[in-house]
């Protein structure tokens, strides 16, 4: 007989990072019209507002209008939500390309990392050995016991800060405990904090 | 059922000891290495000759005598299916017998112990 225990996904607009590479757009001047000037990728600029943080891109304009302007994410951040609207400051330094106001795109669906798609992911228990408590991270990997490789399982949250995430990790020790301890039983993970988890990846 | 051993753990942003649980299903030696005490498994690891470990860090050092006593609760554990013992490093006197903060729990693949 196995044990398992029942991690929700949340499908419903998680907070997450971005993907790398170039985001969908369009773009538009966050208030006053400016002036574009082509040329190579710019340095790495903060992307501010929406719900998260901590992200930055490049921007490559191939000509002076909108409309040839590439956004490459270069750092992904975290807790962007579909749907927010952020911006990227002017940038008229160095030779590279130049934007003399303010740009603003709402995040679409493909600029950031896809989750799950299933409601709900059944984690099977018996072959864990331990959960690897981290503080740093939004990810908390379980550990497992099986042949030949060193597998883990990691889950990936939305919402966590860098206050909790032990505690987050110690609440999922806890929980696959008392998932093993249950014959017969599939208990469903829950998360403290408000965090919820969108991702579920056998490594 | 899976036997189950916890460590004291002590939370860093807090004064509150919580436990962290290591599966010892299929744990069937411990040896002190390294300061740490790693539990061998019957699982084969991922080269030829090595089986699968879980070194166990603390804040104090390990000593062969804490391995043996591990040891030793592992194997009563194993009599008792779905148990969760509780194992204080026996030789620590200063830190409660609490697990290292960072990597409590290392996975590896070892050569099997002679």
């Amino acid at each position: 007989m196995s044990n398992y225990v029942i991690i929700p996904i949340d499908s419903d607009n998680p907070a997450r990072p971005f993907v790398a590479g170039a985001v969908d757009g369009p773009f538009t001047w966050a208030s006053a019209s400016g002036t574009i000037t082509s040329g190579a990728a710019s340095t790495a600029q903060a992307i501010v507002g929406g719900s998260g943080a901590s992200a930055q891109a490049t921007v490559t304009a191939s000509g002076t209008a909108l409309g040839n302007l590439t956004v490459t994410i270069t750092i992904a951040g975290d807790d962007y939500k579909v749907g927010d609207v952020v911006t990227i400051a002017a940038y008229t330094g160095g030779a590279a390309t130049k934007w003399t106001e303010p740009l603003q795109f709402e995040i679409a669906a493909g600029d950031l990392v896809v989750g799950d798609s299933q409601a709900e992911e059944l984690l099977p228990v018996d072959d864990v050995a331990c959960v690897d408590v981290v503080n740093t991270g939004a990810t908390i990997d379980i550990l497992l016991k099986q042949a030949t490789a060193l597998k883990k399982w990691t889950l990936t949250l939305a919402g966590g800060t860098a206050d909790n995430y032990e505690d987050i990790a110690i609440h999922v020790n806890d929980a696959i405990q008392q998932a093993m301890q249950a014959e017969n039983k599939q208990p469903t993970m829950t998360f403290p904090f408000g965090v919820s988890c969108y991702d579920v990846v056998l490594v | 059922m899976a036997s189950l051993i916890k460590f004291p753990y002590l939370r860093s942003d807090t004064t509150l000891t919580s436990h962290l649980t290591l599966n010892v299903e299929g744990a069937y030696r411990c040896e002190s290495v390294s300061n740490n005490i790693r539990v061998y498994y019957n699982i084969i690891g991922s080269s030829a000759g090595e089986i699968l470990c879980v070194d166990i860090d603390f804040k104090h050092d390990a000593t062969s005598a804490d391995a043996e006593s591990l040891e030793a609760l592992i194997k009563a554990g194993a009599q008792k299916p779905g148990s969760c013992e509780l194992f204080v490093l026996p030789s620590d006197s200063t830190d409660d017998g609490e697990l290292e903060a960072a990597t409590p729990f290392a996975m590896s693949s070892q050569a099997e112990p002679s």
